[in-house]
């Protein structure tokens, strides 16, 4: 790799680590109900919120009503959307003068689904088959509310660690709201302008006309593009306004906005590791969570840029040259955009597997099979190298609650986590939910890739086609929304397969970990004694990131060998997919 | 009709992840 892409892989690290501790804190002020910076101007807005919706602030939630109140909340915005998406032809701003017809009962079932549960997945051009109306109102709103609901749950589940002798886990309106206009609004009202700033279109124009030097005819689609390009990476949303993602110039015009665009994803997800250590009481135990994030986020940037970098032998062998020069960036430069190169691409696509986001700047299906495994490595462990909003910290508290019990296991003493006990239904409550997205993951891709009409959308054969299916299915799961492109995904079999599996991955890994909390919330404190594991050290933090990779290689090396590993034994042999 | 089929579908799924709810905290009152 070139020195320039190590200094912006270091760059970007450092910025993450510099602001981890200050969103953090602010989000712990936040969801305690204590006073903030911004409190003067919002606290009048948040108490209207809740006079004009009917909530009482200081109600407190069970862990069944909370999850009740989240499906309430997500079975609406899901019915809003589809009946939005379905209408579009008879809604205002649509000067591109879609009728409607674009999104079939299907395409609009899993778009509304996808956007609804945080994953973005879009199996349509965006510029040709959605209104203006549609995108800001349908689709925008719900990555806002999806992202504020993530944000909510994990609180909830942060509360379930931190309090002791109750039955509540606080209340999921007041959360969400308090997520919307304290954290999501400041953030990206500054964001979309600064996006703005850097060139990213915000207007109600009809598509551009124009004509090249060549003579022919251009069309340049425009929009309300700014105002939903920072909340698709802030709240990892992913879903582009253009079918290019953040590929599009529009959407990540220059090397400022494509930084911007990247702390934004990681964030809130990697502040939410300091909001966990304040709320438990010790901030070490957020730094340790951190840790073991950082540690897998690295260990996969290093080896997706290093085989990247190294591109593809049998393109060597002809001749061509492969590494870098002064004129070209060497590599696999194949689904690249030029003026990101090869760090820019492995970067963004690390970050956006890694987090929920799901947004691209290169197309993962051109990345050797080695640096695809690290993509699909990191949907399988269920994104939680920061994650995305919310569900990266939950991920990993699952994950924690795992690896206390095995090391309780090793050492013969009843597992605790920050002052809690770990007893037999907590560790069945993770252990199901990791269950439930393992299970969703290889038994859909084992029906479609023995269904006709399924296989016959990829685009590629033997192992490069089932890495297609495999990785559809791992981004709906894992709610990430990114794509192997050369998968055609708008089919009403893989319209209604992955828009459930959409669902199955939110909601139904959500709630044995919010009973999870809720069972924990339940408990006395436990005092720290000689025979307490240190769970805010380095070696906890080790531990943790080696389970997540263990349980991982456990449930998927079979599907790894049969995708990513088989084309890359093959493509030392010299033969391609 | 399909429109219907579609918002059934995922009422039935919200209903699905209700029951589940109920049998987490089942499973929570018998231990």
């Amino acid at each position: 790799m070139t020195a320039s892409g190590v200094l912006q892989l270091l760059l970007f690290f450092g910025l993450v680590v510099l602001l981890t501790r200050p969103m953090g804190s602010y989000m712990a002020r936040v969801f305690q109900g204590e006073r903030t910076p911004l409190s003067p101007a919002l606290r009048p807005v948040e108490r209207l919120t809740y006079r004009l919706l009917g909530i009482r602030e200081t109600d407190e939630m069970h862990w069944t009503t909370y999850a009740f109140a989240l499906f309430a909340f997500s079975v609406i915005g899901a019915i809003f959307s589809y009946a939005l998406l379905r209408l579009q032809g008879h809604l205002p701003f649509n000067p591109q003068q879609v009728s409607g017809r674009e999104m079939p009962p299907d395409l609009a079932f899993d778009t509304a689904l996808s956007f609804t549960t945080n994953t973005n997945w879009q199996n349509y051009a965006p510029e040709t088959t959605v209104s203006y109306f549609s995108n800001m109102v349908a689709l925008a709103t719900q990555n806002w509310m999806s992202a504020a609901a993530g944000i909510a749950i994990a609180i909830a589940i942060v509360r379930g660690f931190a309090r002791h002798s109750t039955r509540t886990l606080g209340n999921f309106w007041v959360d969400v709201t308090r997520a919307t206009l304290y954290v999501l609004l400041p953030l990206c009202l500054v964001g979309s302008l600064a996006l703005a700033w850097q060139g990213v279109p915000q207007n109600f124009a009809s598509h551009t006309r124009a004509t090249t030097l060549e003579g022919s005819t251009q069309t340049i689609a425009q929009g309300p593009v700014a105002s939903q390009e920072f909340i698709k990476e802030l709240g990892t949303n992913g879903g582009g306004f253009f079918n290019a993602n953040s590929a599009h110039p529009y959407e990540n015009p220059t090397p400022l906005a494509n930084l911007l665009e990247l702390l934004a994803i990681f964030l809130i997800p990697a502040g939410l590791t300091y909001t966990f250590g304040r709320m438990v009481g010790n901030p070490r135990q957020g730094w340790a969570i951190f840790a073991a994030m950082s540690v897998l986020f690295l260990a996969g940037l290093g080896l997706c840029s290093w085989a990247e970098a190294r591109g593809n032998p049998n393109v060597a062998a002809l001749g061509v040259t492969v590494h870098a020069t002064p004129d070209q960036p060497g590599g696999n430069m194949e689904g690249k955009e030029t003026r990101l190169g090869i760090a820019g691409s492995a970067l963004w696509a690390t970050v956006t597997t890694d987090a929920s986001c799901g947004a691209v700047n290169a197309m993962h299906d051109s990345f050797t099979p080695l640096g695809g495994l690290v993509l699909l490595a990191n949907l399988m462990c269920d994104e939680v190298a920061f994650g995305g909003v919310g569900a990266g910290l939950y991920g990993m508290l699952m994950y924690a609650v795992i690896a206390v019990f095995l090391a309780g296991l090793m050492v013969g003493r009843t597992p605790e986590y920050v002052g809690k006990r770990i007893e037999k239904y907590e560790v069945r409550m993770a252990i199901l939910a990791l269950l439930i997205l393992f299970a969703g993951n290889v038994l859909w891709t084992g029906l479609a890739t023995n269904v006709a009409g399924a296989v016959s959308r990829t685009a590629n054969g033997g192992p490069h086609g089932f890495s297609e299916i495999l990785y559809a299915y791992c981004s709906a799961t894992a709610n990430n929304g990114s794509a192997f492109a050369g998968l055609g995904g708008n089919t009403p079999f893989f319209n209604l397969t992955l828009g459930l599996e959409m669902l199955v991955g939110r909601f139904l890994m959500i709630v044995p970990l919010l009973a999870m909390a809720g069972s924990l919330a339940r408990k006395a404190h436990v005092p720290v004694t000689a025979g307490t594991l240190a769970t805010d050290s380095g070696t906890f933090a080790l531990l943790l990131a080696a389970v997540v990779l263990l349980v991982g290689a456990l449930e998927y090396f079979p599907a790894l060998a049969l995708g990513p590993i088989a084309e890359q034994l093959q493509m030392t042999a010299g033969r391609l997919f | 009709m399909l429109d219907v089929i579609c918002i059934v579908l995922i009422i039935f799924f919200f209903a699905a992840a209700a029951i589940f709810v109920r049998g987490c905290a089942r499973l929570e009152r018998e231990e």
